[in-house]
């Protein structure tokens, strides 16, 4: 009311938004300079992701076909194909998706359902904030100490380990949040029929919000299937195939890192496709992540 | 005249027995005193309406009935809630057993993520074993109960989000009835709702007094007079009037109540 | 206190303020009826007998008026108390009216009859003027909401029946030493009768007051 008061004439009952008014004008202004700069900066991301991609299919799509994912990683000056890091990545990620998975979800139960606000709560999301933002090297490096130095040898077991180290607090974080969308209301429903609280999480909360937990553990896959510097230090390498997940085991990061710094051409294009490889993965485990979140919150 | 007709309730209510007696009632959030020395009496197999402003306390007294609050650290009771003449605010109380005794409908319409029939049987589960025919027995005399059966029986199996609010709303009390309980809490069971579903649930409400103790709190004045035979107003967590509804619409005892029922509050 | 809702509480105002519109118009029907039963005059009659309209219309129109706010409102309590009130006083109010009518019509009638004169003249005047009291004091006592007067409004509905019978008892004596007088003497019997009606009507008003305030219903209570 006081700010129409202002505007003489107002009380004529005409709208104050009229082309000529100089405030209103200046806002439409402000507007569009704002506009452009978000596209700006839009486009700015934009560029670089697009370039990246362009790059890496141009490169990586030259050693794409079948003898990709049948041979093994060659020696140096002949061809080959990443067959046995395909293998050994898809264990070691798998392993420590598996790992990951009960830990985080029972984790991301306890703070929100559990612990809510008490001091274990606040000093565990605390810590799971760090590990969120730890850097992966120093996960590898961990790893390494605790495990690769007792045991004497790299492992594929140890590789798993400090993924999912990596993955846990993705995936607390993400049950978490889901299920402190759930409605109180929710909650208190189940209650009021006289149901425990396990019965209360397993058959209502958890349920309602399985869509978004399941993303986050696809997401914690996603982010856990590039990591390279842990692996280093935990799997390394290994240039047969291998199951044997006691043993150093080969993998798609590590082998594209060890193949692009080589001065040999197959070698060098073997790590382009790998690396395309990766990218598509995370690609279409994103999109499903997505789709799959969207459907749910529906 | 509407006065005589209150007169006539008050005497079906001298005859109805006590179902769940407070007693000098107080609770508290934390160091604040959301309910002061409340003494009530809930007859059985009538509607108890509580009225009353925003933060009154009306959903808090209601909500310690179930000793809902206990989900909540920090907040207490203090008196004696008496169900059937057990104080159940006693700490060695069953819960679960009581939370079974007395059901809960929330304001907004509350299906748990599964089937029509799983958000009957869930509850059901959590007292009896039955075997699969009995079951669905129990679910359609719940829905049938809630007047939900002609609309749901033919999607028995389709998610409980699938029904429309009223219809959500139904379930949820075909939900609660199911685990028979004694007495049924209502906190806004239709704020959330259209009118006509609102007037489904009001008739649905005065169906189930025969068999139920039922206590609602509400907003709406007009479904507290429709629906209720007797009323408390409360006011900043206080009981100031617990009289037969025909009677306080007519002519309340305490000027506070008259202030705000016929809207002269505040 | 005054309502949340200041419509309300304009509607409220609205229909106590028609009632008591209604109540001086009545209030000047019955003086303009009294004074033609004294003084016989033609042209007075008239007057009443066409403003009695006016009082029907307004019966109707606060009718519609209370009917409106209870379907928007729904009302409780004293409002509710005092909507119902105001209708059934409005009723009593159009009853009085058509009352007078009949005194006035008699009025008419009666300037053939010399026989009755003092009789007209003083005890119909009496009680008259008692009735007068009463209406006016109810009305007031309506707009005031004030118990005490109301109370005594219904309190002096008995000396108006009193003085009826002892109207009706002097008539009957006179009717009896001459049969010629029967005609005139039912004249002044049904006006006597008229006026007492008057006044039990302003008697239920003052009822419609108490149960406004206090809620509880006076009707019958002896």
């Amino acid at each position: 009311m006081s700010a129409l008061e202002i505007v003489p004439g107002s009380s004529t009952g005409k709208s104050l938004a009229t082309p000529d008014n100089p405030i209103y004008k200046r806002r439409v202004w402000v507007n569009r300079f704002n506009m452009l700069m978000s596209l700006g900066t839009m486009a700015f991301g934009m560029v670089f992701l697009l370039w990246i991609l362009f790059t890496l299919f141009s490169k990586g799509l030259a050693a794409f076909g079948p003898a990709l994912f049948t041979q093994m990683t060659p020696p140096p000056g002949s061809d080959g194909g990443l067959a046995n890091a395909i293998f050994g990545s898809l264990m070691i990620v798998g392993s420590a998706i598996f790992i990951a998975t009960p830990i985080g979800i029972m984790a991301g139960i306890y703070l929100a359902e559990v612990g809510r606000d008490n001091w274990v709560a606040k000093i565990t999301r605390f810590i799971n904030d760090i590990l969120l933002s730890a850097p992966s090297i120093v996960i590898g490096l961990f790893v390494y100490t605790l495990i690769v130095a007792n045991v004497k040898h790299y492992s594929g077991w140890a590789g798993a380990v400090a993924l999912a180290i990596i993955a846990v607090p993705v995936v607390v974080r993400t049950t978490e949040t889901m299920l402190l969308l759930v409605p109180n209301s929710m909650r208190e429903a189940a209650v009021a029929l006289g149901a425990p609280q396990w019965r209360v999480v397993l058959m209502v909360t958890l349920k309602s919000v399985q869509g978004g937990v399941v993303t986050g553990v696809l997401l914690a896959l996603a982010r856990i299937s590039g990591e390279t510097a842990p692996l280093l230090f935990t799997s390394l390498n290994n240039q047969f195939w291998s199951s044997d997940m006691n043993a150093p085991m080969a993998n798609l990061p590590v082998v594209i890192f060890q193949f692009a710094m080589s001065p040999y051409e197959e070698w060098q294009r073997l790590a382009w496709a790998g690396a395309l490889l990766i990218t598509l993965t995370v690609l279409v485990l994103n999109i499903i992540a997505r789709t799959l979140f969207r459907q749910k919150s529906q | 005249m509407a006065f005589q007709v209150a007169l006539g309730d008050t005497a079906v209510a001298e005859v109805a027995t006590t179902k769940i007696g407070i007693k000098n009632l107080n609770f508290f959030y934390g160091t604040f005193q959301g309910l002061r020395n409340i003494t009530l009496e809930i007859p059985e197999r009538q509607v108890t309406a509580f009225i009353g402003p925003s933060g009154c306390g009306k959903s808090t007294l209601l909500r310690t009935l179930n000793r809902m609050y206990s989900l909540y650290p920090g907040q207490r009771a203090e008196g004696e809630i008496n169900l059937n003449g057990v104080n159940v605010l006693d700490p060695k109380h069953d819960l679960n057993a009581l939370r079974g005794q007395v059901g809960m409908v929330f304001q907004k319409p509350t299906p748990f993520p599964m089937s029509i029939y799983d958000n009957i049987a869930f509850g059901v589960k959590l007292y009896e074993s039955l075997n699969r025919s009995d079951m669905d027995e129990r679910v359609e005399w719940a829905l049938k109960k809630a007047a939900l059966w002609t609309e749901a029986k033919d999607k028995l199996n389709q998610s409980g989000l699938s029904l429309s609010g009223g219809q959500q709303q139904r379930l949820c009390i075909a939900r609660g009835i199911a685990v028979k309980p004694e007495v049924l809490l209502l906190d806004e069971p239709t704020s959330a709702l259209d009118p006509i579903s609102t007037a489904r649930i009001e008739e649905l409400v005065s169906e189930l007094r025969t068999d139920y103790t039922i206590v609602m709190v509400t907003h709406n004045m007009q479904q507290a007079a429709r629906v209720s035979q007797h009323t408390a107003y409360m006011y900043l967590g206080e009981l100031i009037e617990f009289t037969p509804t025909a009677q306080i619409f007519v002519k309340p005892k305490d000027k506070r109540t008259e202030d705000y029922i016929t809207g002269r509050f505040g | 206190m005054e309502h949340t809702s200041k419509q309300f509480e304009i509607e409220l105002e609205d229909l106590r303020s028609g009632l008591l519109a209604m109540g001086g118009l009545v209030e000047a029907q019955f003086e303009r009826a009294l004074e033609a039963i004294a003084s016989g005059d033609e042209e007075l009659v008239e007057v009443v007998l066409r403003e009695e309209k006016r009082v029907n219309d307004k019966q109707i129109e606060l009718d519609r008026k209370s009917m409106e706010i209870i379907a928007k409102r729904q009302p409780a309590a004293v409002d509710l108390r005092q909507i119902i009130c105001t209708m059934q006083a409005v009723n009593d109010l159009e009853r009085i009216g058509d009352e007078i009518k009949k005194i006035a019509q008699r009025a008419r009638q009666f300037q053939a009859s010399e026989r009755f004169q003092t009789l007209r003249l003083n005890e119909v005047k009496r009680i008259g003027s008692v009735a007068q009291d009463m209406l006016k004091e109810s009305l007031n006592s309506f707009a005031r909401l004030d118990v005490i007067s109301a109370s005594e409004v219904i309190g002096r509905d008995a000396a108006v029946d009193e003085e009826f019978e002892r109207i009706m008892r002097l008539l009957v004596t006179y009717m009896m030493e001459d049969p010629r007088t029967i005609s005139a003497g039912l004249d002044v019997a049904f006006l006597a009768k008229a006026i007492e009606r008057v006044a039990d009507h302003a008697k239920n008003i003052g009822e419609y007051v108490i149960h406004i305030v206090q809620g509880k219903d006076p009707r019958h209570a002896g």
